[in-house]
């Protein structure tokens, strides 16, 4: 099953997860049975998908922040499309983050 | 998104000590315990190289002597997990069992949490007050003991 992107969705960081970012890369924390486990698993963002993570605020819809990120890495819309498509299908299997509405 | 799993040396993700150490606070400053290894000798023997220690804030209680504590060494950018050997005016002794040389004093917010979970080989180590204390006291005896060595071969 394939991730299909609904420019209304809103996402939000889960509860279960900690960020950090560090030097413009945000770096995640999986909480494992409440602790946060650097033995185990550390998730890595890119740079797109960093300034992706620093706008999901549980407010902006999909579509709203991927304009913005056209607009901030003077991309073409399809390519930051289907850079964040690929991500977002990622942390949701991950349940990093979880639809809002 | 890139990702860093035990044993697979092909995802193995590069983080610095700094880095590290940064994704520590971050997740104590949650209020969340941490799992990470460590490496290095100078907690041996109740601490070994390789073994996996749980980090836990101090929110429930308060630092005492004996606890083994994990503090951001800001010279080198990297976490110390020593022990806290003595207080005096509400500032923290810190440690390393197995070596000669303190730390320093540190206030309590510079210590990011405490250890309360040693695991060795898949096995938990189990810490009591009474161990704690034991190695206090070691840790002080051989200071004490290669001072006063010392000391006599200069005299000869």
């Amino acid at each position: 099953m394939s991730f299909t992107a609904d420019i209304n969705a809103i996402y939000q960081p889960s509860e279960n997860v900690i960020s950090k970012d560090i030097e413009g890369q945000f770096m995640i924390v999986p909480l494992i049975s409440g602790v946060g486990n650097l033995n185990e698993e550390i998730f890595q963002l890119n740079t797109t998908g960093s300034a992706f993570w620093k706008k999901l605020d549980g407010k902006t819809s999909f579509g709203d922040i991927m304009v913005s990120l056209t607009l901030e890495f003077d991309a073409p819309y399809e390519t930051i499309k289907k850079d964040i498509i690929h991500l977002v299908d990622q942390l949701i299997k991950k349940k990093f983050i979880f639809e809002v509405r | 998104m890139r990702s860093v799993k035990k044993n697979t040396d092909s995802q193995r993700l590069k983080i610095s000590g700094q880095e590290f150490a940064l994704l520590i606070k971050a997740v104590v400053e949650k209020n969340v315990p941490v799992k990470f290894k460590v490496t290095g000798k100078s907690m041996f023997p109740s601490i070994l190289s390789g073994d996996v220690l749980t980090l836990t804030p101090y929110d429930d209680r308060k630092p005492e002597i004996g606890d083994v504590i994990a503090l951001s060494d800001a010279q080198n950018n990297q976490i110390i997990v020593h022990r806290i050997i003595n207080e005096m005016n509400r500032q923290f002794l810190i440690k390393g069992d197995n070596v000669l040389k303190c730390d320093g004093f540190f206030p309590c917010n510079q210590i990011i949490g405490y250890v309360c979970d040693i695991e060795r080989n898949k096995k938990k180590i189990p810490i009591t007050l009474s161990k704690n204390k034991r190695y206090v006291i070691l840790s002080k005896l051989r200071v004490f003991c290669l001072s006063h060595l010392f000391l006599l071969f200069r005299k000869i």
